[in-house]
């Protein structure tokens, strides 16, 4: 299997006609979104389909693919009423962290 | 000509972005709104009640929604005779089979893919507005009398039957008042047709201007005819509204040598349809027209209508 982009940041603003200022945005929307779901996370709160539906459509547009999958696969546990394991809720973690580790870099390049 | 509008751009063209994510709305907005004019509501009961109120051109609507989802809400515009001509494309994350079957049952135009690309949409919604302005034009067209700008009669015969299912709908009365220019044929043979016809575009614009509700619709049924119809309107409303088109015609001061008083006048009839009684909208226009001859009997420029205990009534201007 092909590893997904942590930030496929040129393909985001292909899509989005090369749209600068609207990329900046979305950016900065999703860092609103991603911090509270980690704060979430933190205070071992239970994540919820709209969250998860959020959080992933934020990915997607900003062309974060690792965790737009990570979060797929979550939205579709918690609407089939699974709970998540402790090893899901790490990676979730995981993709977080280094989708927003990659927007910095990508912010100071 | 009176009411003659000219060509809608799709710059005129209003987008309608229904959209619970903040991220989808700021896309959508932000790559459209400099082509078209763009609303936005996160809510499907939201855009509802914005297309019954203000009908966009294009609703672009998200799927996945908390509450009511977006092909429920297509559904229900659908349904709606006020939303049923509204395109409805759908932007959704899943475009797999089943989902897209879903989109087109429920009475979608189209659907985008999310994440969207810019492109496509621009040339989705382009696509589906000229269309729309297409359709809208052929129908302003055919609905519309060519020298008065009012509706013609063939509105009235493609639109009257929907109007009597909302009154029966809503359990609220239709009104229907019918107006004819006096001694017409006179002023015809004394002042020409140029200046008779240039005097029913006065009148016509008259009526129109006394009517003050966008569902008050104003027909030419014949030649110096008008016929109006008044939705949610009882036989004191339509006495009002009678009362008000003949002071207005007369305070027009259209010069009628023929006329009594010097100037034109016109007569009324009205009578009420109420739903779910014995009666009939049929019965209601021939009652009106029964009034109408009644007031051009009783010297013109005065009206008749039937009160809600059945009586024929006069009145004047």
């Amino acid at each position: 299997m092909t590893e997904l982009a942590v930030l496929d940041a040129e393909q985001a603003l292909y899509r989005l006609g090369n749209h600068h200022v609207l990329y900046s945005r979305l950016l900065a929307l999703f860092e609103q979104q991603a911090g509270e779901l980690l704060a979430q996370l933190e205070n071992n709160q239970p994540i919820t389909v709209l969250s998860a539906h959020t959080l992933k459509g934020s990915a997607a547009e900003i062309g974060a693919e690792n965790l737009r999958n990570v979060m797929q696969h979550t939205e579709q546990d918690l609407k089939a009423n699974k709970t998540l394991s402790s090893q899901q809720l790490a990676q979730i973690k995981e993709a977080l962290s280094l989708t927003q580790q990659a927007i910095i870099n990508y912010q100071h390049r | 000509m009176y009411n003659k509008k000219t060509s809608r751009t799709l710059q005129d063209c209003n987008v309608l972005i229904v959209d619970d994510q903040t991220a989808s709305r700021l896309i959508m907005t932000t790559l459209l709104e400099p082509l078209f004019t763009c609303h936005s509501v996160d809510s499907a009961s939201k855009a509802i009640e914005f297309c019954r109120e203000t009908p966009p051109d294009l609703v672009l609507m998200d799927v996945y929604m908390p509450d009511m989802d977006g092909h429920e809400a297509c559904i229900i515009l659908g349904n709606d005779s006020r939303t049923e001509d509204i395109p409805v494309v759908f932007v959704t994350a899943s475009v797999s089979d089943e989902e897209q079957e879903k989109c087109w049952n429920a009475g979608g135009a189209d659907f985008v893919q999310k994440p969207v690309n810019a492109t496509t949409l621009i040339n989705r919604v382009k696509f589906h507005l000229s269309s729309k302005l297409k359709t809208d034009l052929l129908e302003q067209l055919i609905y519309t009398d060519r020298l008065t700008g009012c509706f013609n009669r063939h509105y009235l015969e493609e639109h009257l039957p929907q109007m009597v299912k909302d009154a029966e709908r809503e359990n609220q009365a239709l009104s229907v008042a019918i107006f004819d220019a006096d001694l017409f044929k006179q002023f015809n043979d004394h002042y020409g047709h140029i200046k008779g016809d240039s005097c029913l575009w006065k009148i016509a614009k008259s009526l129109q201007e006394s009517l003050l509700r966008p569902r008050d619709k104003l027909i030419r049924v014949g030649g110096e005819e008008f016929l109006i119809l008044l939705p949610h309107t009882s036989e004191h409303g339509a006495r009002t509204v009678c009362e008000r088109i003949l002071q207005t015609i007369s305070h027009q001061y259209i010069e009628h040598s023929a006329s009594p008083t010097g100037y034109l006048t016109v007569s009324a009839g009205a009578a009420t349809y109420h739903p779910n009684t014995d009666t009939s909208i049929d019965k209601a226009l021939m009652d009106a027209d029964k009034c109408l001859y009644h007031a051009k009997a009783n010297g013109r420029n005065s009206y008749a209508f039937i009160d809600e205990h059945g009586d024929m009534l006069v009145g004047a201007g």
